[in-house]
Order: structure tokens, then C-alpha cells, then sequence
């Protein structure tokens, strides 16, 4: 039988990766995702343990779990929005000012690469005449 | 420390490092790098993580309906985890966050939690479709940014979170693995059933005149013995150490078989004695098996100290069966949640709607705040 | 109707609440104007209750006690006002208050010509700024003092002691945003505060003594008379420490210098506080305590010297000063000084008598000096806020009503036959004479007498100098002078110049005994004289004597400043340094600033200097730990996600160890 360490065993697996997420991600948006992610792992666990001893605690925490994760989502949303009107930009590392005084700006070494161009899209022939310059369309 | 089988972990390491190699490798980056070879070691640290799922953790797992959408849901997820957290898009980020969430709606399912499947669905995905409005919304800019495409310290932070990873999936093997004490509880009460001793368990008789020197034990004895002790280690794991100096007394079953393993060390092997020795194997053997049931909860903990604090009662219910979960799984959340948890509810309640009123205060525009 | 103890509470009380309501009149702008409304009304009905309870007094003598203490079942009933600490330790003080023959005639005063004062500043304060705030700390005034003159213990009378003490400093400093005003108000409040300090300290002294019991004064003035002969020396140290207190409340030597400077206040208030009531506040301490001091005539000699000096060194001050009020000012130090004169004369004299001469001082002066004052601030008014002798004169044509009720306060206070300064100076120079005559420093209380003697000579010429300098001679008037006598300004006026010229009469020797007859009713005073009879006789050639000397002094005045005009700088300029000496006021702030400032301020100045050696040590041993913490300090670069980096390796290290090591 799937025993509970076998969801245990995904649960870590979830947390990690939502870890490194956070940890490495750069966008204020994807590191918010993680978070919900170790979330959602740690969920796997509560309820893992609810069936194991065969009560519900376990249930009921990971409901109030998702009831904190939803203010979370809220507040943080509203912060982002009020951060991304200040910088018009979502990069976190751009909020650096808590550091110690006189600290350089841990800055990025070289400028981004430019995009590949991208292949034009595909243009549809035009059907029909082509209307002429202030020629009314309707009647 | 525990025996030598147990304590390598391979299985669980293996997957792990092709993980997180894997992990490091899609991270998204200034360079572009052919996402063949992160594919590559992510199938493989997919294959190792299910070796370990069907390995790793003791039981063997039958090869039912069960274990296929278990296996199912919970690759899905991992995938989609992954692929969220190496997207270059946030918007795709998102998308394979939901993903992620079905997913996991798909394991609370199989774990007999249908209402918290059904509310994780619903507010996940009405959170998911918001937060997919607001990339949509922000990160609408020329060209690809900084936020995107660079990563702060990917290799530092793959490391940490897969170290994390490799020490909690060990220790759950640890913890789970019952592989060492089932082949140990085997061997002995092979040996206690066995009606003809194997003459290599036993030291050779002494004459008359050896009776006062101590014969050494056989090679095979001396194996036997340190697969029993490892296998008593390994059942009593985590739980406290008797002994004086913590003024508590391990229960009479570990005692049992320590007494037994004693007796099999200084007279059942080294004075050729196969009653003896068959008697006492049969104590291990017994002793191993009702601890084993102990951990694993079919059996409560009964009058047992185990703790300086007291005695350990069996959690819930009565012993032997192992316990279930109530059929009506929303009536009976219900009932819990107004009756047990009623403080808890109302603050989560207040929490919400302060929540509500700090993000409408926050997200306000204020007029001397715009730059 | 009130029963007569519970009248008690109400004297203080009403004019408490009338402070109350004139603060809330204060904060609401359209009553702002009728803020002076509570405080007349409450000092009024205030002086109504005194008139019930002196009426009581009168009849019977028996002292009111509030609460009553119910004989019947011979238990106390307190009211406590605190209590501190448990078992042996306790200190607990009740509220009681208790009403004499001494206290009657204080709160008669108070009441009386705080009333009076309060509707005098309804003119005078018209149009000012804080207006609410001045009515409101006036009525607080008259709670404090009266709750001082009621209190039937030490602590009691301490917390009112104290209160008129604030109430100084806020009136002093009225016009806060004068650093003038408020370096004056601060000075007041310190130097006293040296005086408050000494008489704590004896109060706790005797208390300790008195079996730390109770603070009562029946209670400590008994356990005084049992006790005396045991600790005779600490008794005399109490004693000096109350001196102490009354030498800094009553701006006597070496603590008067705050009293000149309090002028910086509004004129009513300087009569009301500064002349009438708070600055006699030590005299009644003394008269209070008179039981006390009948027992140490040393301490009693030492009163009566400081009190003539302080009178004599006043009066010389007061000669030449040109500031109306800076004159009267020191002739309030000099009237204080002869009161102390005569209360210092109750060891050698009778008690009864030398206390019913200082306190019949106290009484007419209040009358006087109130009068006077308000006169000078009823010119200041017209003068448009000069108060300089130098700049105006013969003003008896524009401010008749003032002139006339000027010339009488002057009239008594240079004791001028039948008006009230007369009577009264004329009764102390009696108790001085009188002691004069006993054994023990008799010599001493004679060099005293004709030391008195000189100063009612003084007094009558300064009095009157200041009176033709302002209101006789040609008319001279200051720059935008508007000289006007409103009647709510004027009836005050003519009110307590009726007093200044009849309240003497309440015990004109050969005529009338009745304040002698009333005040000597109070039963301390009765224990303090330890039935010593006197024979309340009149002196005649004494009487003839004084009234010569005041129209001596009257009669020089007249003589150099309206007969021969030139005759005053004669006669400055034949003095020489001696008029230097006077118009510096004996350069008493000077030597003080050396004495005492100027020490202080070395001190201070090592201080700052040690200060700032001891702050860069502590800076340079702080020093270290900034340079080590450079080290360290890159790891804040103020990435949150450097952070959380730092947690999940710290995370993975702690599981990691929990797997290997432990298991």
C-alpha cells in the first residue's frame, strides 16, 4: 500500500523546489508561485497525517493554511502593485535599500543580450478592394 | 550509529543530485543552454525519485489502481513544480503552478480529503487566475528583464534546497525503511524454526580441559549478533535511550531483547547450545516484530514510558486496527472545525478580513505616493 | 443648612471649583470672556463661609474641626488622604482641617481681599491675553492658601504650602514669553524652594520625634512639650528647619532676593500674593508653631534679629529705588521683617502678645498693602504699563479716586496715627519694648527696638516719597499714557482703603481689645503662653514716641520733594556711596552671584570639560566593535533573498546534523 512516508516523500520534494524558487527566481511574481508551492507541500504533509491517525487536525490546519495563504496572496499582491509603481519594474533585487550603509548596489555584471528577432507574422492576403482616403465606408 | 545498508541512503541521494543538477541547469540564465541535457537529468531524477518511492521506503507497493494515480498525481506535480520554477515566463510560471495545484487536489483525493480537494481547487484557482491577471497586467514590457531572465545565486540556491531535500529524504528512510529489521526478524525466526542448527552459528564444543577459557564466537555469531543489535537500534529509533543517566527505563520489550541478544552472546553460541539458541532467537524475533507494529501504529503504545514526561497513550482509538477517517468527510470537517476549533476560525476569519482592508489600504492610490 | 464644619471643606473647595471652571471657561472661545465670573463668584461665596465660621468663632472660640470627631463613641473618624507603607512604617495622613482664632483671621484676609483683588483684575486683566488662565490660577490660589491656613497637620499644610508656591510661579510668569517674567518666576520658585526644602525637613524631624505617629499639630506640639528636655538640640534643629521654611516663603535674609523680581507679575497679583497673603505665609507658620518656639528662646532671638535686619536692610533698599512697585515691593520684605520682629519676641515677651502683634501686622498690612498695590498697578494702567516715578508726577489731578486711596494706604503704612498701620507697628515696637525688658537677651531685643525704631522712619519717608513723586507737582505723563479709573477697578479701591483706615480699630489699644481678646482664643497659643497673663496696657509715650516718628519721617519727605525740589539730589549727592549702596540694593544679587553662581557655574564647567574626556574614551572603546563588525558587515547587502538563502542553508545544516550526528 502507498504508505504516508510516500507522501511525505512528495510533500519534501514540492517544499524544495519551491525553495530554490524563492531562493533563485528574481521576479516578485514567481517568487510569490514558490512560496505557494512550499505551501502546497507542507499541505500534502498535514494531510498525509490526517488519514495516517485517522482524525482530521490534519485537514483542518491545512484549511486554515490555505485561509492564511489567501490573505498572503492579497497583501502581497497589493504590495506588488504598489512596488511595481515605483519602479515599473518587478525585479526584487531593485529593493536593496535595508542594506548596511555604505554598501555598494549589488548590481548585475553585464547588460542583457539582445532578444533573437523574432520571424515576422504571417501576413493574410487582403480580401476585397482596399477601401480609398476619405471615402465614406457606409452609406 | 545504525548499520551499514541502512545508513548510505544511494537510492535517495542519486535522485537528488540529478535533480538538482537538473534544477541548476534550467534555472533561467543570461546564456542560453540547450534544455535537452536539463531534460535529460530531470527524467532521470524522475526515475530515481520513483525508485526510491518503490524502494526506498520498505513496504512494497502493490501494484493496484492506487499506486498508479499515486504515482500519476505525484509526477505531475514534481514536473510542473519544476517547469514552474524554470520558466522564463511568469505568466507560463503560473500555468504550471495550477497544474501543480490539480495535482495536488489529485493526492488530498487519494488521501480521503474530498472537500479540501474541492476548496484548494477553488481558491487556488480563483488566487491563480488574479495573480495570471496581474503578470499579465505588470510584467507587459518590451523585451525580456532582468526579473526574468537572471537568477540570484542558482547554483547556491539549488545547492541549499537539494541538500535540504537529500538530508529529509533520507531521514524519512531512515525513519520508514523497515527492509534491515523485516530481513532481521526473518532470519531469526528462521533460526529459532530451524530444527538443526547450523553448525556454523555455533562455536565447536570445548573439552574438559577448555571449560574454564571463554570460546570466541563464530564469524557467522558474531554477523548474526550485529544484524540483531542494528535491527534493535533501528526499531527504537528516536525514541529516548533508557539508562540511568535519563532516569528512564526502556520498556520490557527492548529489554527482552536485549536480554535475549545478551544471552545469545555469552552462552546460547559460545556453549553450543541450540535450544537455547532457538529459544532466544524466538524471543528476538517476537520482541522485533510487536516493536515494529508499535511504530507503525497498529499497535498503541500502552503502558510503556518512553519519555521522561510520561506515558506515551496510543494516539487515538483502539489499538491493533488501524484507524479511519470518517466516511462524511465534509459534515465531519464541519463538525470539527465549529465544535474543536471554533477560536481558531473566527481568528482566521478576522485575519481575512484584515487582510482585506490592509490590501485595499495598501493598493489605494495615493496622489503624492505616484512618481 | 450647612453645619459650620462642613463650611470648612466648602472655603477651600469653592474657590478649587471656581479654578476648575474658569480652565474650562478658558477652552470654550465664546465663554472665554466670562472667565472671571467662577472666580469672583467662588472667592465670594468662599468669603461668606469664612464669615459664618469666624461668626462661630467669635462665639464660642472653640476651634471647628472638620471631620467632626464624634465624642460619643470615642472613635476617630479620618478622611485619609494617604497612607505609604505597612506595619511599623506606616505613614498615613488624613485630611482634616481645624479652624482657630489664628486661621480665622488668615482666611478673614484671604477671602476678604481676594475677593476684593479678583474683581480689581476683572479691569485691570480686561483685554489680556490667557485671561482664563489668570482667573483660574488666582482661584487656585485662594484654594491652596486657604487649605494651608485650614490644615490640622504638617503634611496637609505643606501640600497647600506648596500649591501657593506653584501658583506663584505661574502668576510670576504670566507673561511667560518675557524672559524677564520668566526668569523672575524661576528664580521665586527656586529660592523658595531652598526655604521648602529646610521645612520638610523639620516637619519630618519632629515627626520621627513624635513617635512617628501623626503629623497633627496637637499631636506633635504635646509630644514636643514632653519631650523637649531629652532632645533639646534636635528639637533646636527642627525648629531652625522651620525657621528656614518661613525665611524662604517670606523673603527674609538671606532669601528675600526673589520677592523684588516676583514684581514681574501682574500688579493684582502682586498685592494678592506677593503683598497680601502668600509672603505672610511664614509668619503664620511661626504663629503656628508658636508652642514650638516658646521653648527655644535662641532660635526666637534669631527670628527677631533677622527679622529687624531684614527690615532695616529693606527699608534703606526702598529709599531710593525709582520703580513704584520695586518700592513697594521692599517695603513688603521690611513690613514681613517687623512681623518676624514680633513673633521673634514670644520668648522673651508674652507668645500671646508678640504672635497677636504680628498677626495684627499681618492683618492691617494686608489691608494696606493691598491697597497700595493696586493703587501703583491702577497707575501702571493708566500709565500704559510705566510704573517709573521718574516719568510721571502730580497725577492726583487725572486719577483722583486713586490718589485718595493711594494716600491712605500710604498713610498706614507709615504709621500715621488712627490709621491701621499705626495701631499695629505701634503694638510690635509694645512687644519689642516689652521684651526689652526681660532678662534673658534683653539687650539684644533693645538694639532690636531702636533698629525698629529707625526703620518706621525709613518707611514713613520712602512711603511718602514714592506718594509725592507720583501724585503731587506739576502733571507729567509718559508717552501714550490713557489715564482712566473704571469703577469695577475702583470700588476694590475705595473698599480696602476704608480698610487701610478703620481695620485698625478692630484692636486700637486704649479703645478696642477685640482682635487681641479673639485671637488669643487659639489653644496653641493658650499652651504657648502657659498661662502667663498680660495686661494689655496702653503705652502712651510709646504711642506719642511713634507717632512722632512717622510724621517725622512724613514731614522730611514733604520737606524735600515738594518744598525745596532740589533738596533730594543734596542730599543723594551728599551721601555719596551710601545712595549708591541703596540704589543697588546693597548689591545683594551681585554678592550672591559671586557667592553662589558663579562657583557653580566652575563646577559646571569641569564637569562639561571631565564630560567631554570620559565621552570620546567611551567613543574610542566603542570604535572597536564598529571595526569589527566591518568584517561582517558586506552580509546585509539588503537582498531579501540573500537572506533567505542564509535561513534555508542554516535550515539544511541543522537537519543535516540531526540526520548524522544524532541518529
Amino acid at each position: 500500500m502507498i504508505s504516508v512516508s510516500h507522501y511525505l516523500a512528495v510533500g519534501a520534494i514540492l517544499f524544495c523546489l519551491g525553495l530554490i524558487g524563492f531562493l533563485s527566481r528574481r521576479n516578485l511574481i514567481v517568487m510569490f508561485l514558490s512560496a505557494e508551492l512550499m505551501l502546497q507541500g507542507v499541505a500534502i504533509n498535514f494531510v498525509a497525517f490526517s488519514r495516517h491517525h485517522g482524525n482530521l487536525h490534519g485537514q483542518v490546519f491545512t484549511l486554515f493554511v490555505i485561509a492564511v495563504a489567501a490573505c498572503e496572496a492579497g497583501i502581497a499582491l497589493a504590495l506588488f502593485l504598489v512596488l511595481y509603481r515605483r519602479k515599473h519594474s518587478l525585479d526584487v533585487s531593485l529593493w536593496q535599500g535595508l542594506r548596511e550603509p555604505g554598501l555598494p548596489i549589488t548590481g548585475d555584471p553585464e547588460p542583457l543580450p539582445p532578444e533573437p528577432e523574432e520571424p515576422p507574422l504571417p501576413h493574410l492576403a487582403p480580401a476585397g478592394a482596399i477601401p480609398a482616403r476619405g471615402e465614406p465606408t457606409h452609406a | 550509529m545504525i548499520a551499514s545498508t541502512d545508513s548510505l541512503g544511494w537510492i535517495a541521494v542519486l535522485p537528488v543530485i540529478a535533480g538538482g543538477l537538473a534544477v541548476w541547469y534550467a534555472l533561467p540564465g543570461t546564456r542560453r543552454r540547450p534544455q535537452a541535457v536539463a531534460g535529460l537529468l530531470g527524467v532521470l531524477a524522475l526515475a530515481g525519485v520513483g525508485a526510491y518511492l518503490f524502494r526506498g521506503l520498505g513496504d512494497r507497493i502493490p501494484e493496484s489502481v492506487e499506486a498508479a494515480l499515486f504515482f500519476g498525481f505525484s509526477g505531475l506535480a514534481i514536473v510542473f513544480a519544476g517547469l514552474m520554477i524554470t520558466a522564463r515566463n511568469p505568466a507560463r510560471s503560473a500555468l504550471a503552478f495550477a497544474m501543480v495545484v490539480l495535482s495536488t487536489c489529485g493526492l488530498f483525493l487519494l488521501l480521503a480529503a474530498p472537500f479540501l480537494m474541492a476548496a484548494t481547487i477553488v481558491i487556488y484557482a480563483g488566487a491563480i487566475i488574479v495573480t495570471f491577471l496581474f503578470v499579465i497586467m505588470l510584467s507587459r514590457q518590451e523585451g525580456p528583464s532582468n526579473a526574468d531572465v537572471r537568477t540570484r545565486e542558482p547554483a547556491l540556491a539549488a545547492a541549499a534546497g537539494f541538500v535540504l531535500l537529500a538530508t529529509l529524504l533520507v531521514g524519512l528512510q531512515r525513519v520508514y525503511s523497515w527492509r534491515s529489521v523485516d530481513a532481521a526478524i526473518e532470519h531469526s525466526s528462521d533460526l529459532a524454526r530451524s530444527s538443526h542448527i547450523d553448525e556454523g552459528y555455533l562455536s565447536p564444543p570445548r573439552s574438559v580441559e577448555q571449560v574454564a577459557q571463554v570460546s570466541p564466537l563464530t564469524p557467522k555469531a558474531q554477523a548474526f549478533l550485529d544484524e540483531m543489535r542494528a535491527a534493535l537500534e533501528r526499531v527504537r529509533l528516536g525514541a529516548p535511550r533508557g539508562g540511568s543517566e535519563r532516569g528512564v527505563t526502556d520498556h520490557k520489550y527492548v529489554q527482552e531483547i536485549v536480554h535475549a541478544i545478551e544471552g545469545l552472546d555469552r552462552y546460547g553460541f559460545r556453549q553450543h547450545d541450540p535450544d537455547d539458541v532457538r529459544q532466544e532467537c524466538q524471543t528476538i524475533a517476537d520482541g522485533l516484530q510487536r516493536l515494529k507494529a508499535m511504530r507503525l501504529g497498529s499497535r498503541g503504545f500502552t503502558d510503556i514510558v518512553v519519555s521522561e514526561h510520561g506515558v506515551v497513550k496510543p494516539v487515538d482509538g483502539e489499538a491493533g486496527d488501524a484507524r479511519q477517517l470518517p466516511a462524511a468527510n465534509v459534515s465531519a470537517i464541519g463538525r470539527t472545525l465549529f465544535s474543536d476549533h471554533l477560536l481558531a476560525i473566527e481568528l482566521a476569519g478576522t485575519l481575512l478580513l484584515i487582510a482585506t482592508v490592509g490590501a485595499i489600504a495598501i493598493a489605494g492610490t495615493r496622489r503624492e505616493g505616484r512618481p | 443648612m450647612l453645619s459650620v464644619p462642613s463650611l470648612l471643606v466648602c472655603i477651600p473647595l469653592l474657590p478649587l471649583v471656581g479654578a476648575i471652571f474658569c480652565a474650562v471657561f478658558g477652552g470654550v472661545k465664546e465663554l472665554r470672556r466670562w472667565a472671571h465670573l467662577p472666580a469672583a463668584l467662588c472667592a465670594a461665596l468662599s468669603f461668606v463661609c469664612v464669615a459664618f465660621v469666624v461668626a462661630k468663632l467669635t462665639e464660642d472660640g472653640a476651634p471647628i474641626e472638620f471631620p467632626v470627631q464624634d465624642s460619643t463613641s470615642g472613635q476617630d473618624v479620618d478622611i485619609q488622604w494617604f497612607s505609604v507603607g505597612h506595619g511599623q512604617t506606616t505613614v498615613s495622613v488624613p485630611f482634616e482641617l481645624s479652624a482657630d482664632a489664628i486661621a480665622g483671621i488668615m482666611l478673614l484676609g484671604i477671602t476678604f481681599i481676594g475677593f476684593w483683588i479678583v474683581v480689581f483684575s476683572i479691569g485691570y486683566m480686561h483685554g489680556s491675553p490667557g485671561f482664563a488662565r489668570y482667573f483660574s490660577v488666582v482661584s487656585l490660589f485662594l484654594a491652596s492658601m486657604t487649605l494651608m491656613v485650614l490644615a490640622n497637620n504638617f503634611i496637609l499644610m505643606f501640600a497647600g504650602w506648596e500649591g501657593v508656591g506653584l501658583c506663584s510661579y505661574l502668576l510670576v510668569g504670566y507673561w511667560h514669553h518675557k524672559p524677564s517674567a520668566a526668569d523672575a518666576a524661576r528664580k521665586a520658585f527656586l529660592v523658595t524652594r531652598l526655604g521648602d526644602v529646610g521645612l520638610i525637613l523639620g516637619i519630618f524631624l519632629m515627626w520621627a520625634l513624635a513617635d512617628q505617629h501623626s503629623f497633627n499639630y496637637a499631636w506633635i506640639f504635646n509630644h514636643t512639650r514632653v519631650k523637649f528636655e531629652y532632645y533639646s538640640e534636635v528639637y533646636t534643629a527642627a525648629c531652625l528647619l522651620i525657621l528656614c521654611g518661613a525665611v524662604g516663603k517670606s523673603a527674609q535674609i538671606p532669601l528675600y532676593v526673589w520677592l523684588p523680581d516676583a514684581m514681574e507679575g501682574p500688579t493684582p497679583v502682586s498685592a494678592l500674593i506677593h503683598a497680601a497673603t502668600m509672603v505672610t505665609a511664614g509668619v503664620y507658620l511661626l504663629a503656628r508653631c508658636a508652642p514650638l518656639f516658646v521653648l527655644v528662646p535662641g532660635v526666637q532671638v534669631t527670628i527677631a534679629i533677622i527679622g529687624a535686619a531684614t527690615a532695616l536692610l529693606a527699608a534703606f533698599i526702598a529709599l531710593t529705588q525709582h520703580d513704584l512697585k520695586r518700592v513697594l515691593a521692599y517695603s513688603t520684605v521690611s513690613q514681613i521683617g517687623f512681623m518676624f520682629l514680633a513673633v521673634g519676641c514670644g520668648g522673651a515677651a508674652a507668645p500671646v502678645m508678640a504672635v497677636t502683634a504680628g498677626l495684627f501686622h499681618l492683618f492691617t498690612h494686608a489691608f494696606f498693602k493691598a491697597v497700595l498695590f493696586l493703587s501703583a498697578g491702577s497707575v501702571m494702567h493708566g500709565m500704559h504699563d510705566v510704573i517709573d516715578m521718574r516719568q510721571f508726577s502730580g497725577l492726583k489731578r487725572v486719577m483722583p479716586i486713586t490718589r485718595w486711596t493711594f494716600l491712605a494706604g500710604a498713610l498706614a503704612l507709615a504709621g500715621v496715627p488712627v490709621f491701621a498701620g499705626f495701631w499695629s507697628k505701634d503694638m510690635i515696637l509694645e512687644t519689642v519694648l516689652e521684651a526689652g525688658h526681660s532678662d534673658r537677651f534683653g539687650s539684644i531685643y533693645m538694639v532690636l527696638f531702636g533698629v525698629a525704631a529707625v526703620t518706621a522712619l525709613m518707611t514713613a519717608f520712602y512711603t511718602f516719597r514714592a506718594y509725592f513723586r507720583t501724585f503731587e507737582g506739576e502733571l507729567k505723563m509718559p508717552e501714550g499714557a490713557h489715564p482712566h479709573e473704571p469703577w469695577v477697578m475702583s470700588v476694590p479701591l475705595i473698599v480696602l482703603a476704608l480698610g487701610a483706615v478703620g481695620i485698625g480699630f478692630v484692636h486700637a489699644t486704649p479703645l478696642t481689645h477685640w482682635f487681641g481678646n479673639f485671637i488669643s482664643k487659639a489653644p496653641e497659643l493658650m499652651q504657648a503662653n502657659g498661662g502667663r497673663h498680660v495686661e494689655d496696657h496702653a503705652n502712651w509715650g510709646l504711642m506719642f514716641g511713634s507717632a512722632a516718628i512717622a510724621l517725622l519721617g512724613v514731614g522730611a519727605a514733604y520737606y524735600m520733594y515738594r518744598v525745596k525740589p532740589g533738596a533730594a539730589e543734596k542730599a543723594a549727592s551728599a551721601a555719596g556711596n551710601v545712595y549708591y549702596l541703596s540704589l543697588n540694593k546693597v548689591y545683594v544679587d551681585e554678592i550672591y552671584n559671586l557667592l553662589f553662581v558663579q562657583p557653580l557655574n566652575l563646577l559646571a564647567g569641569i564637569c562639561k570639560l571631565f564630560e567631554a574626556v570620559v565621552y570620546d574614551l567611551v567613543r574610542l572603546i566603542a570604535s572597536i566593535p564598529r571595526y569589527m563588525a566591518e568584517v561582517i558587515r558586506p552580509l546585509q547587502n539588503g537582498l531579501v533573498q540573500f537572506y533567505a538563502l542564509t535561513m534555508a542553508i542554516g535550515v539544511a545544516v541543522f537537519v543535516g546534523m540531526l540526520l548524522f550526528f544524532h541518529w
